[in-house]
């Protein structure tokens, strides 16, 4: 039963990691460069989460729309700002990628400035149930982890497959040469990927915060997880990412069965690191980087 | 009158008015400070990271402490150097290099078990004394002759937790969760020797990271042996202790929780809620019901300045440890010894006995640790409610693995 509980565990764990690897893997796709500052867009969602319920008082529905657009609001912003300004000046990824990492040490900074260190924690009595199914429990948060995983998947599934928007973005993930030949507008699909992947993190951002509360240090976690996930789905691979986002919170919690819990944090990594070396480009990877460097 | 002068006789008229005016205040304060000696301490706090929630706590208690200690004297002025550890022992050893080194500090208060065990070296080599007011970490007794505790231990807490399961309430099964660093590890190996010498079974023992975002295979490791479980102990602090005991309780772990003083913490409330309720822990007790004057003082200033919600533990116990280190001071004035390490370690040996908050006396044993009474107390609707002190053991026994 131990086994049964864990997997159950790590299934929601892994869920609610699932939003912020597609929104990872969807960003490092089509921009070609790791997007540290996806941990300050979690943490500022998160933030944002508590103000909304908290000190202005909104119901619950209301924060669970408008979080991923607030979420998304800030990617975008950033990728007007920041990333645009330094792309036009034709920067090197490794400068994009110390610009985000800037972002996310300015962020986090800024909210412990801001909000101090003490977790801050909504009192959201509609959220706060656990059920017993046999001798397996979980509560609603995990529940709502999983279907918001699911619905965030299908979700991205739908724009990336049926939309122009998704096809420019899927062009650009390919081949971003090729994508402006036959017409993608590549300054859109950029724009657009940076909303839709940073919008993917404001449900596991509200069920963060409901949940076991805010504070500055959560950000790193999360994205640290959501690279871990894309690179074990296959590198810019949504589907890919998803799966990722599963086996890492499975393999988090599995093994604990029999190995004593001092190895959690290490046991998502030595599965990883098999994995990757059974199956270098993840169960979904293409051979996206390979055919751009 | 030539041009020149024109422009430069009002120039300079404005810029002695602006001196003058600007100059003013300062110089006053200036004279004020002139008629006082100053001195400096260094306090290497975790004011950000896993730990950063209480660092603030500790911070202002130090300069709160400070001030009224300012106010109160014609010729002693205390200055606080703070900078942040982040509760990381390798950031800790920086910030104590550059408060020894560039800003001269004689006496460093600090925070972390582990920040301590990494810069106890340094303070030795430096023949700087470093006063200890909130790290609990068993191994920290008697560790270095330069290193002063005045703060409950936890191997007290764990001894005393573990007589009071057994005998008072006769438990004889308990679960641990523990935090995986000097802290938890250490009260761990404390409570399971204390523990199993009375005869106590411990069904479970799991260890989670600081900062970990959840504790549910820590929970669900628990669970599997929930039947043959009596009581759950908690050694964490804060956020994650607050994260445990909200999620073993979702779980259906319904047995009684205990906590060292680590679980004394509004966070550990913000996040367990009333998951909480009913959780019985230990921690440093401060009377401050007590009519002393220093008592008075504190809760008169404290109340100026933030209100009424109840002062944190470590707010306190760093209050007590900036009153030391001014009876320390007094001592060398008296004695007309100069303000360095070597000299403040000596009065703190001659002296001993200091007067500390809540009406107590402070007095450092011969392991430099201060015996200082400890309260059980428990949550009920919200909040810490004190309900007993507990005398600690006559003598505490350094040990516990490295």
């Amino acid at each position: 039963m131990l086994e049964l509980q864990l997997f159950v565990n790590g299934l929601a764990v892994g869920s609610l990691g699932a939003g912020l690897a597609m929104g990872f893997t969807l960003i490092l796709g089509v921009h070609r460069f790791w997007h540290l500052a996806h941990g300050a867009v979690y943490l500022w969602a998160a933030y944002l989460t508590y103000i909304l319920l908290a000190t202005l008082g909104l119901p619950f529905l209301a924060v669970f729309i408008l979080i991923p657009l607030i979420a998304g609001t800030l990617g975008g912003l950033l990728e007007l700002t920041i990333y645009h300004y330094l792309r036009v000046r034709r920067v090197h990824p490794m400068v994009m990628l110390l610009a985000s990492m800037g972002v996310y040490i300015a962020a986090s900074n800024f909210a412990g400035l801001l909000f101090g260190f003490d977790p801050r924690v909504p009192v959201t009595p509609t959220l706060d149930h656990a059920y017993q199914v046999g001798a397996i429990s979980f509560t609603l948060v995990e529940i709502l982890a999983v279907l918001l995983g699911l619905l965030s998947f299908g979700l991205l599934q739908f724009i990336l497959g049926r939309t122009r928007v998704g096809l420019e973005m899927r062009a650009t993930m390919l081949d971003e040469d090729m994508a402006t030949v036959v017409g993608a507008h590549l300054s859109r699909a950029r724009l657009l990927s940076m909303v839709l992947g940073s919008a993917l993190v404001g449900w596991p951002a509200l069920l963060q915060t409901v949940d076991t509360g805010v504070q500055p240090s959560i950000g790193l976690n999360a994205v640290l997880i959501a690279a871990v996930a894309a690179i074990a789905g296959g590198l810019g691979s949504v589907e890919g990412a998803y799966l990722g986002a599963l086996l890492v919170g499975v393999a988090e919690m599995l093994p604990l069965a029999v190995l004593p819990t001092e190895w959690q944090s290490a046991t998502a990594f030595i599965v990883l690191i098999i994995f990757v070396l059974i199956r270098p480009t993840g169960f979904f990877g293409r051979t996206l980087w390979s055919a751009r460097t | 009158m030539k041009p020149s002068i024109r422009i430069l006789v009002p120039a300079l008229l404005i810029g002695i008015m602006l001196a003058v005016g600007v100059l003013q205040p300062v110089s006053t304060k200036a004279r004020d400070l002139q008629a006082k000696k100053s001195y400096h301490a260094g306090a290497n706090l975790c004011l950000t990271g896993a730990a950063g929630e209480l660092g603030g706590h500790m911070r202002d208690g130090m300069l709160l402490a400070a001030n009224n200690l300012n106010k109160a004297s014609k010729t002693t002025h205390l200055v606080v150097d703070v900078e942040d550890s982040a509760a990381n022992p390798q950031q800790g050893v920086t910030v104590f290099n550059d408060l020894i080194q560039n800003r001269n500090d004689q006496v460093v208060f600090t925070c972390g078990t582990s920040v301590i065990q990494a810069t106890l070296s340094l303070a030795e080599r430096a023949k700087v004394l470093m006063l200890n007011t909130s790290a609990g970490g068993p191994d920290l007794i008697g560790a270095s002759p330069w290193l002063f505790n005045d703060f409950i231990n936890t191997r007290l807490e764990a001894q005393m937790m573990a007589n009071y399961m057994w005998k008072t309430l006769k438990l004889k099964t308990a679960a641990v969760d523990y935090r995986s660093d000097a802290y938890g590890s250490e009260t761990y190996d404390a409570f399971k020797s204390a523990w199993s010498k009375l005869g106590g079974k411990i069904t479970a023992a799991v260890s989670h990271d600081i900062n970990a975002p959840d504790q549910l295979a820590q929970v669900a490791k628990i669970k599997a042996v929930s039947s043959s479980t009596q009581a759950l102990y908690i050694m964490s602090a804060g956020r994650d202790a607050g994260i445990f005991i909200k999620e073993a309780r979702d779980a259906g772990l319904n047995q009684p929780m205990f906590g060292i003083d680590g679980v004394v913490s509004q966070a550990t409330l913000d996040v367990a809620g009333s998951a909480a309720e009913g959780m019985k822990y230990t921690s440093a007790y401060y009377n401050l019901n007590s009519k002393d004057a220093i008592t008075k003082e504190f809760n008169k200033t404290y109340r100026a300045k933030y209100g009424s919600v109840a002062p944190n533990t470590y707010f306190t116990s760093y209050y007590e440890g900036v009153l030391i280190w001014s009876q320390l001071i007094t001592y060398l004035q008296k004695h007309h010894l100069a303000y360095n390490g070597t000299n403040l370690r000596l009065a703190l040996l001659k002296q001993k006995t200091f007067q500390g908050l809540g009406g107590s006396k402070v007095t450092f044993g011969k392991n430099g640790s201060a015996k200082i009474p400890a309260a059980l107390g428990v949550v009920t609707n919200g909040a810490f409610t004190f309900l007993k002190t507990i005398k600690p053991p006559k003598k505490p026994k350094k040990g516990g693995k490295k």
